[in-house]
């Protein structure tokens, strides 16, 4: 039976939440006074969650980052922030989107909702097979429509860089649902000239199905509710896989002079599958940038429906991973980069598989871990590939 | 907004540097008639002089010319010769953006302002490990003092970019000319000392053009940095803390034990080891291997420090002998005053600026929060100073108290089980 997906504030609590028959759990999204502040499963018993008796935990579950906030509330810090004069940079928000009208509407409908900063809305559609997005987004007022003929996420994403207006640019999956405060929260943490990135958390829409709920377990999206600032500095650049992703997140717009383009070679639409925001963004920390992970920049994402698509997007994570691994070693000359697919399978894929064949509670399906090494087998090869032919179009 | 200002820049066979900065200083946006630009040449051998007499300014230009006496004596040379109220120090290697001198007087609210000014250092493409480091070294100072909480120190004082009233500059009696290096922060803390305001102006923008650092010059800055430190202990003993003299003192692990023996008793032979040693770094950086390098290169950068403070004490006991010493001047200030949180925050951070004290004792009616102790070198506490304390420093003792008066709770919703 599925999870239902709940959004709550502590402020503002009801006595129940009924009507959840259809549901055996919830995952909770906790904030406090809108901000994300933790995130909890609970059982839904005869279709309804009395708040009173999960109180304790919810409380428990975001202790310290709720108190976090209360302190900072009472010593009115942010009455002290505003009078800063930090002034944050326009934005243009990015949406590549292919053949999906239906989520794309979805994404524009939250988009529309955002408060209006002077931010201006492109949707890339790349290499369409029907007239239907360009109906769909002239449907919108002051929605800007770009067609990206080559097909490929990171054409789509270098092509939304060459076209945005603003200084920093925006990315949103189009099976995305941004929150309210996303653009904001993305935008006041350009102050330092090192930061050129920003990722934001990112929470599942739903989880009605079996291959949601796989997708979530195997591959959660959200990387925590503290804010923190990643360089090359306190961590390993080329571990980028906590960082965050290009379903939610920003860059300046002079990262393509700064850092270079993503790599035509890599994600969505070319053998390669995915990887193509992680190794963008292990050439920022690189070339000496920093990325800022902020929680506050919500997103829910609409992940994949049936346990096939599951598999398939998995199997493709797999092959992205080993695909932008080969691009650092062979293109950057990363040496370091060899010892990644030890540490990765001794200390996580290993133990994951050993788990799930000795059906330890909480254990990921042995399935998906084994569809995810057979991609990881596939990386080297598709890369190499995907490179020759990005070579040969050029030509 | 009508004060006169003097520019003055020190500089050293940097000409193309230099032409650069005039050129950009023809287009600040403050009036011509209010600034006088002076250059002092220490000790230049290139065709700086003559750059300069041809040079078509359309300000006030002055040229001073004195031999490799150091930037501290060139800027005191300049600020005698200076006729404007304000006082504007700019390194030669920097690029003011065109409304510098303008936020720099702006800045002033009365003779006891000190602005310090930002400088963004661009990162170059294929940025070595070194310029990677530097450019976040300069950025994450820059970024703390653009902080609404800051608590400014003597080392916030950099003197590339930064501003000071002519009368405050010579009641604190200038820079001190002794100092070859250093002589920033210790014209920072006479400042600090003497009560003045430092503000970071992030508007008074120039690029850091840093284009002559190379790995063995800024490992020739450490060895300077280390006998500055001592010469900078002696006159100002209750901030040896702040400097790296004490981290070698007796040592316990084998291998820092060995370094200081090497260093004191054979440093002829452990300085030709350090000095084929960037070769090495150079190597590890073509490979790319990070960790080797910065680990090495925190150790030759300890190395070349302490071979700064070998050049002028010759023995490890004397490094002992004035480490105890110096020490032993430190005068404990030990008055501390008591901080009621209960009185109301806003009325408690407006009292602390009134007396401006510099260490508390923080309550919250009978619950003890913490107390804060004496930073020398820093600023008198300021009331914004408590908030980052508060809910860094003392936040569980602060939270715990805070609930327990119900002045936060977390009863957000009424549980029919009490809990």
């Amino acid at each position: 039976m599925a999870t239902a997906v709940l959004d709550l504030d502590f402020n503002n609590f009801p006595e129940k939440v009924d009507g959840l028959d259809a549901y055996k759990r919830a995952l909770i999204l906790l904030r406090y006074k809108a901000r994300p502040v933790g995130k909890i499963y609970i059982p839904v018993v005869n279709g309804t969650i009395i708040i009173a008796d999960f109180y304790n935990d919810f409380l428990f579950e975001s202790a310290a980052i709720l108190s976090h906030w209360q302190v900072y509330e009472y010593l009115a810090i942010e009455e002290d922030l505003k009078i800063n004069g930090y002034m944050p940079p326009k934005a243009t928000i990015a949406i590549c989107t292919r053949d999906r009208p239906q989520d794309l509407k979805k994404c524009l409908d939250a988009l529309m909702k955002l408060p209006a900063d002077g931010q201006e809305v492109l949707v890339i559609d790349n290499s369409p097979s029907t007239d239907e997005t360009k109906n769909l987004v002239s449907a919108y007022d002051g929605v800007g429509y770009v067609l990206e003929t080559s097909a490929g996420l990171n054409n789509a994403r270098n092509r939304a860089l060459r076209e945005a207006c603003n200084e920093v640019v925006v990315f949103t999956d189009d099976d995305a649902t941004p929150d309210s405060n996303w653009l904001r929260a993305m935008l006041k943490n350009f102050r330092s000239p090192l930061v050129v990135c920003v990722t934001g958390l990112t929470m599942p829409l739903e989880l009605e199905t079996d291959g949601q709920e796989a997708f979530e377990a195997y591959n959660p999206f959200g990387k925590g509710f503290t804010r923190k600032v990643y360089s090359s500095h306190n961590r390993n650049p080329l571990s980028t896989g906590e960082v965050g992703a290009g379903a939610n997140m920003a860059l300046r717009k002079n990262v393509l002079e700064t850092i270079g383009s993503f790599d035509a070679a890599l994600d969505a639409g070319t053998v390669t599958q995915s990887g193509g925001d992680h190794e963008f963004f292990a050439r920022i920390l690189l070339a000496g940038y920093h990325i800022v992970y902020e929680p506050e920049a919500l997103s829910w994402h609409r992940h994949r429906r049936t346990l096939l698509e599951t598999r398939k997007a998995i199997h493709g994570y797999g092959i992205g991973v080993y695909a932008f691994w080969t691009k650092l070693f062979i293109e950057e000359g990363e040496i370091g980069i060899l010892k990644f697919p030890w540490y990765w399978f001794s200390k996580t894929q290993f133990p994951n598989l050993m788990r799930s064949l000795l059906r330890r509670p909480g254990s990921m399906s042995f399935n998906l871990i084994a569809t995810e090494l057979a991609g990881c087998v596939k990386g080297p090869r598709a890369y190499l590939k995907a490179r020759k032919k990005v070579k040969n179009s050029k030509m | 907004m009508n004060k006169s200002v003097s520019l003055i820049v020190p500089t050293h066979n940097r000409c193309y540097s230099l032409k650069r900065l005039l050129d950009l200083v023809g287009i600040q946006t403050y009036p011509f008639n209010l600034l006088e630009v002076i250059i002092v040449g220490d000790g230049c051998t290139d065709e700086t002089a003559v750059m300069l007499k041809q040079y078509n300014a359309p300000y006030s230009l002055l040229y001073l010319e004195q031999s490799g006496l150091g930037a501290a004596t060139a800027r005191n040379a300049g600020a005698a010769k200076a006729r404007g109220e304000i006082l504007i120090f700019l390194d030669d290697d920097i690029e003011p953006e065109a409304g510098l001198i303008k936020a720099h007087v702006q800045g002033h609210a009365g003779l006891n302002t000190v602005t310090i000014g930002y400088l963004p250092m661009p990162m170059p493409k294929k940025a070595t490990f070194h310029q990677v480091s530097l450019a976040r070294y300069w950025e994450q100072k820059y970024s703390s003092m653009a902080d609404v909480f800051y608590r400014y120190n003597y080392m916030d004082l950099l003197s590339g970019n930064f501003s000071v009233s002519a009368v405050l500059f010579n009641k604190v009696n200038k820079f001190d000319p002794q100092f070859r290096c250093r002589e920033d922060y210790e014209l920072g803390i006479r400042l600090i000392k003497a009560g003045a305001d430092f503000i970071f102006l992030e508007n008074a923008r120039g690029l850091h053009r840093d284009e002559f650092t190379t790995l063995e010059k800024s490992f020739n800055r450490k060895r300077e940095e280390g006998r500055a430190d001592l010469q900078f202990a002696a006159k100002h003993p209750d901030l040896i803390h702040n400097s790296s003299i004490v981290s070698f003192s007796r040592k316990r692990r084998f291998g820092a034990k060995l370094l200081v023996y090497f260093t004191f008793n054979m440093p002829s032979a452990s300085d030709n080891i350090a000095r084929s040693m960037p070769a090495l770094l150079r190597y590890y950086e073509r490979k790319k291997y990070r960790t080797w390098y910065h680990q090495l290169n925190g150790k030759l950068n300890r190395y070349w420090y302490l071979r700064g403070i070998t050049d002028a004490l010759k023995t490890e006991k004397e490094l002992e002998y004035f480490i105890q010493k110096t020490m032993a001047a430190i005068e404990v200030d030990a008055d501390k005053l008591r901080v009621d949180l209960n009185e109301g925050l806003k009325n408690s951070l407006s009292h602390l600026n009134q007396v401006r004290p510099h260490s508390i004792s923080i309550y919250l009616g009978n619950h003890f929060i913490g107390d804060v102790l004496p930073k020398p070198g820093y600023e008198p506490l300021k009331g914004k100073h408590l908030k980052p304390i508060l809910s860094n420093q003392f936040h569980e003792p602060l939270m715990q108290a805070l609930m327990i008066e119900k002045i936060i709770n977390r009863q957000f919703f009424n549980d029919p089980h009490g809990n």
